[in-house]
């Protein structure tokens, strides 16, 4: 009965269509994700730093992206800086989920209790290999399960791009459905595309976390518990 | 437009998403699957999309559409919410609760619910902090944009830049002012539940 109902040939008619519009939004997606984690990084370590002058430029960096929406950051890159559509849109996720991942990375560094340093100076470790041995495995383990959710959030927030022209599953969806008045199938499809996106990222962050896993060392969630 | 449609939005999802976080916690399968899908469901879809759907679907007016898609979206992160609230509550006071002779909505209403809310306020107030951002999606998104007869090829000067700046200095406002209320009230929930511990 609701595959009576359920139009398949309206999408294997679009497909070219629809994987068009994938091959944008997974572009967006892996730009991204791999640019607003470096440039969290950065602003997250900034945000620990000594330095007092570091640490408030990147508390206001993260206070100020966090707390306006997405779109009005898209916009002011777009319509503002006047930039292309495209550079618009990935300056527009970056500079908001970076802010988000930021934060995700200063819990991770100051989750290493400060005492293991202490020790790590008292032995005689260099500051190089403190940050490459002590801090950042340890930090990036328990980073890990919300590093993950702020990806799919990106993914998820990637559908943003529709509003400025991009050619993304959603704006497919969009242009489609008003062509073809097919608007169930449709959306069907585009929330399947997300959904796998999502489910490839959540996998991989699980095999991850499996394969780093150290007995003893819990993840954040287990912290913030206790 | 955008404090209405917040303000739409908080009043519609609150208790759907309180009775949605209930179902989902409930031991009854039919409660319980039902409100699972729905929330596993709307949980990974992108707003975005969602917005699409039911604007290009739902034949209402504009803002009606805006308050139903944020309200049905936001519910099922609420559920989520109400869901962590009520597992972290002592499960001996809620059989207690039954053994004193309690019915099931007495338990809920007088017991469970009162705690588990006291518990998931920084998570609320987090939670409509990301409302507030995404009232901008149907005001400044959708609306303005059928308004305007629909995208721009050639982008005329639909926002300006000081119009951008101001829009986001207002929800900076807005939303800071938030988060440092959720942090305050953060800490003293933390204090107290250590103190009565």
């Amino acid at each position: 009965m609701i595959f009576g109902l359920f139009d398949f040939q309206v999408i294997l008619d679009n497909a070219p269509e629809l994987l068009k519009g994938l091959k944008t939004t997974l572009i967006l997606c892996i730009l991204g994700n791999i640019i607003s984690i470096a440039l969290g990084t950065i602003i997250g370590a900034a945000r620990v730093s000594n330095s007092k002058l570091l640490s408030n430029l990147a508390s206001a960096y993260i206070e100020v992206f966090r707390n306006t929406p997405l779109l009005v950051q898209v916009y002011f890159f777009f319509y503002g800086m006047r930039f292309e559509p495209f550079l618009a849109g990935l300056s527009g996720l970056c500079t908001y989920t970076s802010a988000y991942m930021a934060e995700v990375i200063r819990a991770g560094i100051q989750s290493v209790p400060e005492a293991e340093l202490k020790a790590a100076d008292a032995l005689g470790v260099s500051p190089l290999n403190k940050i490459t041995k002590i801090i950042l495995p340890q930090a990036f383990r328990i980073i890990l399960p919300p590093m993950s959710n702020q990806l799919m959030n990106l993914t998820k927030n990637t559908s943003i791009a529709y509003f400025i022209t991009i050619y993304d599953i959603t704006y497919v969806f969009e242009t489609l459905s008003a062509e073809t008045f097919k608007f169930f199938e449709l959306f069907v499809v585009a929330a399947l595309l997300y959904m796998i996106i999502c489910w490839i990222i959540a996998i991989a962050s699980f095999w991850a976390e499996r394969y780093l896993y150290v007995p003893g060392l819990g993840s954040i969630e287990v912290e913030l518990e206790h | 437009m955008t404090m209405v449609i917040a303000a739409g939005t908080l009043i519609i999802s609150f208790p759907l998403g309180i009775v949605l976080g209930i179902m989902r916690s409930s031991n009854i399968k039919f409660l319980r699957w039902p409100a699972t899908f729905y929330i596993e469901l709307i949980r990974s879809l992108p707003l975005v999309l969602y917005m699409v759907f039911v604007f290009l679907t739902l034949p209402i007016r504009a803002e009606g559409r805006g308050i139903f898609t944020l309200s049905t979206f936001t519910a099922a992160y609420i559920a989520e919410i109400v869901r962590g609230g009520l597992n972290s509550l002592d499960k001996n006071q809620l059989k207690a609760a039954y053994s004193l002779g309690m019915n099931r909505f007495q338990v809920y209403y007088h017991i469970a619910i009162p705690q588990a809310l006291a518990r998931m306020i920084p998570a609320l107030i987090n939670q409509y902090n990301v409302v507030i951002k995404d009232t901008s999606l149907v005001s400044m998104g959708l609306l303005e944009l059928t308004k305007a007869g629909k995208l721009l090829s050639e982008r005329k000067a639909l926002f300006s830049m000081e119009i951008i700046l101001i829009t986001a200095a207002i929800y900076f406002i807005i939303c800071y002012g938030l988060s440092i209320i959720g942090h305050f009230l953060e800490r003293r929930f933390s204090e107290r539940f250590k103190r009565s511990i």
